[in-house]
């Protein structure tokens, strides 16, 4: 008999592929990271991404990346600052590490 | 929501200030100076049972308050997301202790209520938010 984690294998990814499938959000691995010198070349650029700071209002009020807008992510969903177009490129950020 | 074209500017304001790249702020008297001391969690608990002045300002969203629980006492619930809209409602002659999850927050909602003219003498808040207050041991309420 094979050991038990073995055989539990199939189930975990089968209910880890159905639940990504069922996210409204997109799975971990659609949305790209991008780093620091890619950003600043991009935002020096002629066709900017949308530049979305992600945390509240009172701390986007004391220390930003210039250019952003702020969305809070529990109002996300219903802002009306996010495009029409969904090939709108964005960058979505916060504090970061630490 | 269906966007196609969606990137994650991960190391974030840490990663950007890093790197020696410009950060732009509204220039708030307080942005940069000093604000009133953290409370630790053991005196908070003994304030809270016997000074009828200090509240608690929980500056958290209703999914951190339904995982981690809230403390008991007399409270203020403004998450910190609106904070710049409803702040008014908070009394003016109490003592208000804002916590979080880990403290790192609550200095953000110091510094902005300094600018609204309220008293360094009446601010403070959690340190280490409410994970510190529940690795100390001390009671929270479900949400």
């Amino acid at each position: 008999m094979r050991p038990y984690k073995f055989r539990l294998t199939p189930l975990v990814l089968g209910l880890v592929l159905f639940a990504a499938s069922a996210l409204p959000i997109p799975a971990a691995e659609d949305i790209r990271i991008i780093q620091t010198p890619e950003l600043k070349k991009w935002l020096a650029a002629d066709q900017k991404p949308i530049l979305v700071y992600t945390l509240s209002r009172v701390e986007f009020f004391e220390k930003r990346i210039p250019g952003s807008v702020c969305i809070p992510y529990e109002q996300m969903t219903r802002s009306k600052e996010l495009p029409q177009n969904m090939d709108t490129p964005m960058v979505f950020y916060c504090h970061g590490p630490g | 929501m269906g966007y196609r074209n969606v990137y994650w500017y991960r190391d974030g304001l840490a990663g950007w200030e890093k790197g020696h790249n410009l950060l732009e702020s509204l220039n708030f008297k307080y942005a940069h100076r000093k604000i009133p001391e953290a409370i630790k969690p053991q005196v908070l608990l003994n304030k809270l049972q016997s000074d009828p002045r200090w509240i608690l300002v929980d500056i958290r969203d209703d999914k951190s308050r339904r995982k981690f629980g809230t403390i008991d006492g007399p409270t203020e619930d403004l998450p910190l997301y609106e904070l710049h809209k409803t702040y008014e409602q908070l009394p003016d002659d109490k003592v208000l202790v804002f916590y979080d999850i880990r403290g790192k927050q609550a200095p953000a909602a110091i510094r902005f209520m300094l600018e609204k003219k309220y008293y360094f003498t009446h601010l403070t808040y959690l340190k280490g938010g409410i994970r510190a207050w529940k690795k100390e041991g001390l009671p929270v309420q479900a949400f």
